[in-house]
């Protein structure tokens, strides 16, 4: 590959994880529009590049969330089984879904994400009807409040109906080569109904071995173009890494409705690309 | 789980995951580096290079998985285990349908 060319995807991903940081959002959701939109590249080779990335930020943030014991681990095994079966559905589902199908569905997901980012998330009430002694009760965990310092104890809710949206969320994420965080999020919100931060940091948790599922066999039967996933993903890490700290130091409100604009916009153009 | 061992078993996950995030970036770089010094001798080593990095980042959670599926193990929960064991046991799954459905790219 041309020197240029290398610059270009790293900087173009560098970009789309920096926006995707800033906005608590994994890259995938505009690295493939970029590189199929800008890089006209292939878009089955586009979701290649793009899970790599996914997992690569996954795993390089996961890690400020385990320290910080916001991760329910044992809850984030169990509804694996749920994302990785959905990623198997999708590997089978990928060469039998039409492309100008696979523009649409990134459509459709891109307006749910605006949507989900128009409406704030709100703190879930917590479950009813969960008794002490039950099946789910090894997953009942507690978070250190950074603002309290207290421990905040929570109960886990609905499992069934957060395994059926967790394979969608999976499903989604092979054919694609995103996150899925759209779908992940809240299933954890709102079927689960676990605390914003807890639901965030398992979600992220949980992206790499999602996205893992499909990648191995991307990887496996060379369809990932090393070339091109590398600069892709070491942008998107040093870009996921910026666009936390920025996330971190400005305030989102102001910007929410330009970011609800670019995701519309993304989303047109992939609509223009499915139905040309 | 006792509260020890979730703690152990979150400090070696987030420690695989630092380092091994960590080491496969610094192989992509390298790769990349390589890519870009115009050396045809080089372009061999940085492909190697890149392919491994990516490869490293794709088996991760794969590492990761099969940790937790262990030290659960250790720990004495076995249903944990045993949940670990089924998600590596999927992954494998898609990896060989994905390699018997072959190539779909245009």
């Amino acid at each position: 590959m041309e020197t240029h060319a290398t610059f270009v995807l790293f900087f173009l991903a560098l970009g789309c994880s920096v926006l995707g940081g800033m906005l608590g959002m994994a890259s995938g959701m505009f690295i493939v529009p970029a590189l199929t939109g800008f890089g006209h590249m292939d878009i089955h080779e586009a979701i290649g590049a793009s899970l790599v990335s996914v997992i690569a930020c996954s795993c390089a943030s996961a890690a400020p969330y385990l320290r910080g014991r916001l991760t329910n681990v044992r809850l984030a095994a169990l509804l694996e089984i749920g994302t990785t079966l959905g990623a198997l559905s999708g590997v089978l589902l990928v060469g039998v879904v039409p492309v100008r199908a696979l523009y649409l569905l990134f459509a459709g997901i891109l307006l749910v994400s605006a949507w989900q980012m128009f409406v704030r998330r709100v703190e879930p009430a917590a479950p009813c009807g969960v008794k002490p002694g039950r099946r789910s009760a090894a997953l009942h965990a507690s978070y250190p409040d950074p603002a309290t310092g207290r421990e905040v104890p929570y109960v886990v809710g609905r499992i069934p109906v957060g395994l059926l949206l967790m394979y969608a969320a999976g499903l989604i994420s092979a054919l694609l080569g995103i996150g899925s965080g759209v779908l992940k999020i809240p299933a954890m919100d709102t079927a689960l109904r676990l605390p914003i931060r807890v639901s965030t940091a398992t979600s992220n948790f949980m992206i790499g071995v999602t996205g893992c599922a499909s990648a191995c066999a991307y990887f496996l039967r060379g369809e990932i173009v090393t070339s091109v996933a590398a600069p892709v993903a070491l942008g998107s890490v040093v870009g996921s890494i910026a666009g936390a700290h920025i996330l971190m130091r400005t305030s989102t409100r102001h910007l929410r409705v330009l970011f609800v604009s670019i995701l519309v916009l993304i989303a047109l153009q992939m609509l223009l690309h499915g139905l040309d | 789980m006792i509260s020890g061992n979730v703690q152990k078993l979150e400090r070696s996950l987030a420690a695989l995951l630092h380092y091994g995030t960590l080491f496969a970036s610094l192989l992509m770089a390298a790769g990349v580096l390589s890519g870009v010094s115009f050396h045809s001798t080089t372009e061999s080593v940085a492909s190697i290079l890149m392919t491994v990095g990516v490869g490293f980042v794709i088996l991760l959670p794969v590492c990761r998985i099969a940790l937790m599926a262990l030290l659960c193990a250790v720990a004495g929960e076995y249903r944990f285990a045993c949940i670990a064991a089924v998600v590596l046991m999927i992954v494998a799954i898609s990896c060989a349908v994905g390699l018997k459905l072959g190539v779909v790219s245009a």
